[in-house]
């Protein structure tokens, strides 16, 4: 975090005329949202008590904006698209730590109901060559047989 | 022998010669080895019923079974359809011929057959000897039952007339018969060329076999057409 973004929201929190803070505001969550790394944790303290004071009605509870309903709105969407930074931020960090630890973290791809069925009759066919097999070799051990252990000599497919 | 492995062999026994008796070898090595219901292979294609390279051990421990399992749970037909039929040609287009001559060598079908019980040549060369001219009519019927004992007590020696050492001369002649059709001709036939004296004790067995409700065993080695040929 680069002192010239707290000056920014030093100086956007600041500005006395109500529209100009949102404005302001408004720009820098902007910037935050094509780069959620540089929203940092001072920036988001600052950030979000401003924005929840922008998106007060001041004639319900003594405090607050005294904006009109859109522009409430508008601090109010705001206020979640930072939230929304800084959970991803968050999130990118997470991944960041795991990846230090055991490598890059490769997410499943989602499979379509075709390729998932597919996968299930394969993981079918794979437990039921296992059970066989192992039914095999039980009844040749019963029978006090020596299981044989045959090596491939020939890579064709019969 | 445990509920599993009997279980086992009366379905080998049924897929392979039994009432449910799977015609092609490569189906039968498919439901022997994957425990498949033979009705329900119409539900495989070609394809699927391909048994892959990677199951080289399960096809070599299913041909033990059946190889070692004893002639009373598995006759010597089923042994030969799963292991000559079914096994035999999936493993030669894994294995070298030589692995796998090696590996049948060293499972032969276990047929009951325990060679060195008698000795077969001399005891057919005794047989020629007493008894040089023997027919069909000589040996044939109630009233010959003894000529049928003394010809077994000429070929047993000094061993008992019994049903189990009949068994082992009846086998020792059919080992002879497949060594001897080794090396022939298909139109060439081991009957013409075993030694004298067969004709009479191979008759000889088969009555007193038949006699004492004892069921003939066949030799491992041969197969259907020399069987044919040998009780002919």
């Amino acid at each position: 975090m680069s002192q010239a973004t707290i000056k920014s929201v030093n100086d956007a929190i600041k500005t006395v005329r109500y529209d100009e803070r949102l404005a302001a505001i408004k720009g820098l969550v902007a910037i935050f949202a094509q780069d959620p790394q540089m929203l940092s944790q001072r920036a988001y303290v600052k950030l979000r008590p401003a924005l929840r004071f922008l998106s007060c009605d001041s004639n319900e509870d003594g405090v607050g904006s005294r904006f009109m309903d859109f522009e409430r709105a508008e601090a109010s969407r705001l206020f979640m698209k930072l939230e929304m930074i800084y959970r991803a931020k968050k999130a990118l960090r997470a991944v960041e730590a795991e990846e230090l630890e055991t490598g890059p973290v490769v997410l499943p791809k989602k499979l379509s109901a075709k390729e998932a069925e597919a996968l299930a009759a394969k993981e079918a066919e794979q437990k039921r060559i296992a059970e066989n097999s192992a039914r095999l070799q039980k009844i040749a051990q019963g029978m006090g047989l020596k299981i044989p252990v045959g090596q491939k000599e020939k890579e064709t497919t019969p | 022998m445990n509920t599993d492995q009997v279980t086992e062999l009366q379905r080998l026994h049924d897929i392979s010669t039994g009432l449910h008796w799977v015609n092609d070898g490569e189906d039968l090595l498919f439901c022997c080895i994957n425990n498949i219901d033979p009705k329900d292979l119409c539900l495989y294609d070609t394809e699927s019923k391909k048994i892959p390279v990677d199951r080289l051990n399960d096809v070599l421990t299913l041909y033990t079974i059946a190889a070692a399992a004893s002639v009373e749970d598995l006759p010597i037909l089923a042994k030969q359809r799963i292991c000559y039929e079914a096994c035999e040609p999936w493993l030669s287009t894994v294995m070298s011929n030589d692995e796998l001559e090696k590996f049948m060598v060293e499972h032969r079908l276990n047929d009951g057959f325990t060679p060195g019980v008698t000795d077969i040549e001399a005891a057919l060369d005794r047989v020629h000897t007493l008894y040089p001219t023997v027919t069909y009519e000589m040996l044939d019927g109630k009233q010959n039952e003894s000529s049928n004992d003394k010809i077994l007590q000429v070929a047993l020696g000094d061993l008992k007339l019994n049903a189990a050492n009949v068994q082992q001369v009846y086998l020792a002649l059919q080992d002879l018969f497949s060594k001897l059709d080794k090396g022939l001709e298909i139109d060439q036939s081991a009957l013409e060329i075993m030694p004298a004296g067969f004709y009479g004790l191979r008759l000889a067995c088969q009555n007193y076999l038949r006699r004492n409700e004892v069921k003939w065993l066949d030799h491992g080695d041969l197969s259907i057409r020399q069987q044919v040929v040998f009780t002919s």
